[in-house]
């Protein structure tokens, strides 16, 4: 009896294993100024599983919501470029990041408040919908900090 | 004979070595008068140009004459240049404690056409209530543009609101002459403009 228990036990956590697939962390939208209609929302995707794509993103906050990649070149021009989608590989640690990866949300529906929760839905090829809770970060709690992610003030 | 040799070789070494430790010297202080910046030095005499603030009034950049201005470029509805930049911007300027007064930071919207006084106002106080936005109409924002050797441009089709657009995202330190003397790229580390600008203060 105790052998079989043993066994299940084993195979539930097998389960549980296989089943992690896509993780999604660290998810939080910044602060939208007043007069603001958009906001960039951030996360870090983890893979476990085998090759998968962001395909869309869903928020009730928002009217619309785009994968955007901002590049800034040499001479310091700055501009956003709109992804179809994003490959996240097998094993594959993603951020998106200001300066980098994000996603913008267009025309938001209310004023973001630091603090607050809003319900963010990923949408991957293969691994299907992810529904994440994304924390608003007002500009001094993180929200401003630099690429290192540690607050200069010590 | 022997020990007036030999004075006169260690006088020779001590006249090399302190040769030697007033060059190194004389260097040291070269480089620190030279201002040896963490901004990318970039002096340019700027020409006067004047833009609308939030009540409709023309601001000159000459008004500033006297202070450290800090300025940047953008548009309110972009979510991550933008947002960093004053973000940091007003970090540094909170940096600053008691030598606010001393130092200006204007944002220049370069989207006059969404970006109307009452919402740049709106955005810009409510990073800093003394930080000042302005905008102006195509010929004026393209005056600035030559004056400061920058672009901006919006992206896409031209009938679609939600447009995104290019513009410059560094941060231009001007001095009390209005002369520009240095720039910071995107995201450059608050504490390296915050101590080129207490040299200057
Ligand atoms: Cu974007």
């Amino acid at each position: 009896m105790k052998f079989i228990l043993v066994i299940m036990f084993a195979l539930m956590s097998c389960g549980q294993d296989t089943e992690k697939g896509i993780e999604i962390n660290n998810v939080w939208i910044r602060e939208a100024p007043p007069g603001a209609t958009v906001a960039a929302l951030y996360f870090d995707i983890n893979n476990n599983g085998g090759e998968d794509y962001i395909i869309s993103i869903n928020s009730p906050v928002s009217e619309s919501a785009e994968i955007h990649n901002t590049q800034i070149s040499p001479d310091g021009i700055g501009k956003m470029v709109k992804l179809d989608n994003v490959l996240v590989g097998p094993g594959e640690k993603l951020s998106f990041t200001p300066g980098g990866k994000h996603i913008m949300l267009i025309d938001l529906k209310k004023v973001l408040k630091p603090g607050e929760m809003h319900e963010v839905t990923v949408d991957f090829k293969n691994s299907g919908q992810k529904s994440v809770n994304a924390v608003v970060k007002g500009f001094s709690e993180g929200g401003s900090e630099d690429h290192s992610g540690h607050s200069m003030d010590h | 004979m022997i020990t007036s040799n030999k004075v006169r070789i260690i006088s020779l070494i001590l006249i090399l070595f302190i040769a030697i430790i007033s060059v190194m010297a004389y260097l040291i202080y070269q480089a620190k008068t030279k201002e040896t910046f963490n901004g990318f030095y970039n002096e340019k005499v700027l020409d006067d140009f004047s833009l609308k603030d939030s009540s409709g009034n023309d601001v000159s950049l000459s008004e500033y004459k006297g202070k450290l201005v800090l300025l940047n470029f953008g548009y309110t509805s972009c979510p991550d240049i933008c947002p960093t930049t004053l973000g940091n911007l007003r970090s540094i300027y909170t940096k600053l404690d008691n030598n606010q007064d001393e130092v200006q930071v204007v944002f220049i919207s370069v989207d006059p056409d969404r970006d109307n006084p009452e919402k740049l106002e709106e955005y810009v106080k409510f990073f800093n209530n003394d930080f000042i936005g302005l905008t102006g109409n195509e010929e004026q924002l393209k005056e600035v543009s030559d004056i400061f050797n920058i672009f901006y441009f919006k992206e896409g089709i031209d009938t679609d609101k939600d447009y995104l657009m290019s513009h410059p995202t560094s941060i231009y330190l001007i001095d009390r002459e209005g002369k520009l003397i240095l720039k910071y790229p995107h995201n450059t580390k608050q504490d390296f403009v915050v101590d080129d600008l207490k040299r200057l203060l």
